[in-house]
């Protein structure tokens, strides 16, 4: 706001030299504190707790050790692949729908693909004799994947809710908006409760779904509310008259949605999807409330192992870097997608 | 081609017809695998268990809870610890909030550094995550209540939670050491102080940078208009822009007050006895009317959320007239 150099701005007169002071105090404090702590009090060498009985800083072994565990959950070895190849697979899927060229493809990969591809090698639903326990994948693996296919889901769902409610018959809308309306009135922990208790109760006998299964359909439901909103937001953003000049066209109701409206909506609420994926990423922890031993279950359940004891805060450190990086990462592609945060 | 009125009206009124039909469809065939499936596993349905002796105490009640207290007192029990720490998170948040969206604002690096700081490290981090680490690598790491922090013999500070002294009968009493724990005085219980510190620093990312984009959104002509009035920068501040600022602010605070209310539900996950842990946990686990229980507990969330919304839309609205009579 004023031009001033660094100095002077920071010690310029006495008000301004008492914030620095203070800012000073704080930083140089909870800095040391942080590296004496992380780094040269640390112990990052050794396979077990004993090598940690001297530190006087953090126990990175323990991370060291768990780390298979924080990242497949009670997965067996031989098994990782199934987890690899699928995380591999949606980054590709995913990295599809950002070049023009590729986009088509990387829509029917996406909803089409994937879903397959996660039967076929995480469920295991083609070769069930060579078993994998469905209710052992878990840590980063579990959150990635949860993530991933909730807010994949969430697009067509959020779409349809969010045509329903601005342009659907009044049956329809008054049915969208209920729909809306409950589930972001409601927090996401009870949404998991009812998934895992209620759920079952509604399935013709015989039907069972596993835990995870139960989970995602919460999680979508949830997620799609919170989209249709997002993407209604988008479709108000059109300018008016599109849809007359598509009609004029000879375009009709669903044509001019899917070729011209719903594309221009969606670039401009873009930040905002992403926003969105964010804030799902970091609600997907509360799988771990359930009893799923997502990425932060698993370090939650490692700092109860009692050949582990006393390592909590290692492991919560560990899981908010992890966490940090990829919300801090999705934020700052979200607000270079935003045309109006480059200004 | 236009089609004629009439036949479009039809069309749509059967669409319309067919789409309610489809909906009722799945939604009697869920019911009617409900009842079956109750009735397979003999569970009671209807809402007399509310008048059932509970039978299970709680560990933080703001109203009496006994032995003889029915399911329905449990669940108010519950709410009012709801209630209670949103609050409290809410108004930790603001007053941390607005620190942050100021700090974040001035025109001094350092003081800006740290508010960014801040708000890209909290906002970045699950609250779930947070809570966590508040109370399991924290809290619990504090002394057993033998070995507890004291303050003046008045306040002791252990892994238990922080005793201080407490009017019962009309006069202060001390908390005292007895056995493993304190007697006496009264307890502000780790669960608590876990959920609400989470809540407040979570949050206060978010409204600190709501706070500055309020601020920033404040045409730069008012503040030189006011130095023209000759106000000073702080009264300028107080007088011109924060009352400008908030009508931008209000309503996405209120969003923030409605996440508060709806992330206290993460209490479960650390047995702080609000309504999601006392009565879709305890009570759910005792009576098994998995149905009942939880269509009560969403209820109550959206009723409430709608009642948040409501009333700061009123006092939205009221801001707004105001300031067009100005």
């Amino acid at each position: 706001m004023f031009e001033k150099t660094f100095l002077k701005a920071c010690f310029g007169s006495v008000g301004a030299t008492l914030v620095s002071l203070i800012s000073l105090t704080i930083m140089g404090l909870v800095l040391s504190k942080i590296a004496q702590w992380m780094f040269f009090g640390a112990v990052f060498s050794g396979a077990s707790s004993e090598a940690c009985r001297d530190a006087t800083g953090a126990c990175w072994v323990f991370v060291k050790e768990n780390f298979v565990f924080f990242m497949y959950g009670m997965l067996e070895e031989k098994e990782y692949w199934r987890a690899q190849l699928f995380v591999s697979c949606a980054l590709a899927a995913v990295s599809l729908l950002f070049f023009k060229k590729t986009k088509t493809l990387g829509l029917w990969l996406n909803f089409l693909g994937m879903p397959l591809l996660a039967i076929a090698i995480i469920y295991n639903l083609f070769s069930p004799e060579a078993g994998v326990d469905r209710d052992s994948y878990g840590g980063l693996f579990l959150t990635l994947f949860v993530a991933y296919f909730g807010i994949l889901w969430a697009f067509p769902i959020g779409t349809l809710l969010a045509l329903g409610r601005k342009s659907g018959p009044v049956v329809v809308k008054f049915f969208c908006l209920f729909w809306i309306e409950v589930w972001r009135g409601v927090p996401l922990i009870t949404v998991l409760f009812m998934s895992s208790v209620l759920v079952p109760y509604f399935l013709p006998e015989g039907v069972e779904l596993s835990k995870l299964t139960r989970a995602m359909v919460g999680i979508v439901c949830f997620s799609g509310a919170y989209m249709a909103e997002v993407i209604r937001g988008g479709l108000q953003g059109v300018a008016g008259g599109q849809r007359e000049v598509s009609s004029a066209l000879g375009l009709n109701w669903i044509q001019s949605m899917r070729y011209v409206i719903l594309p221009q909506a969606i670039k401009i609420v873009s930040p905002a999807i992403l926003n969105n994926f964010i804030s799902l990423f970091k609600d997907t922890t509360l799988v771990a409330i359930i009893g799923m031993f997502d990425f932060l279950g698993a370090v939650q359940a490692a700092t109860k192992n009692s050949a582990w004891l006393g390592f909590a805060k290692e492991g919560y450190v560990f899981a908010a870097l992890v966490f940090w990086m990829f919300c801090y990462g999705l934020s700052k592609l979200s607000s270079r997608l935003n045309p109006i945060s480059e200004s | 081609m236009k089609r004629p009125r009439n036949v479009l009206i039809k069309q749509s009124i059967l669409w319309q017809l067919v789409f309610v039909g489809i909906v009722l469809a799945a939604a009697s065939f869920g019911l009617h695998n409900a009842l079956a499936n109750l009735e397979a596993r003999g569970i009671s349905r209807g809402f007399d268990f509310l008048n059932v002796t509970a039978g299970f105490e709680v560990v933080q009640t703001l109203i009496s809870f006994g032995e003889g207290s029915t399911y329905l007192r449990a669940f108010f029990v519950g709410l009012l610890n709801t209630v209670y720490v949103s609050v409290l998170a809410i108004i930790g948040s603001l007053i941390l909030g607005f620190l942050v969206g100021f700090a974040r604002f001035f025109a001094h690096p350092l003081s800006r550094g740290l508010a960014k700081m801040w708000i890209g490290g909290i906002r970045n981090i699950p609250l779930l995550l947070q809570i966590f680490f508040i109370y399991f690598a924290v809290l619990q790491s504090l002394p057993e209540p033998r070995d507890s922090f004291q303050f003046g013999n008045l306040i002791f500070v252990n892994n238990r939670g922080v005793f201080f002294p407490w009017i019962v009968d009309g006069e202060w009493v001390r908390p005292v050491l007895e056995g493993f724990n304190f007697v006496g005085g009264t307890v502000v219980i780790p669960e608590l102080i876990a959920l609400a510190l989470g809540l407040t620093c979570y949050t206060s990312a978010f409204i600190g940078e709501l706070v500055y984009a309020s601020l920033k959104s404040v045409d730069k002509g008012l503040w030189e208009a006011s130095r023209s009035l000759g106000l000073s920068n702080f009264q300028a501040l107080r007088l011109v822009i924060l009352p400008e600022s908030l009508k931008v602010l209000l309503p996405p605070l209120t969003n923030q007050f409605l996440n508060v209310f709806k992330n206290s539900s993460l209490a479960a996950a650390i047995g702080y006895p609000d309504l999601v842990a006392v009565f879709a946990g305890t009570v759910l686990n005792q009576t098994g009317q998995a149905m009942e229980v939880i269509s009560i507990t969403m209820m109550v969330y959206l009723l409430i959320s709608l009642l948040i919304s409501i009333a700061m839309n009123y006092f939205n609205s009221r801001l707004a007239r105001v300031r067009r009579h100005v």
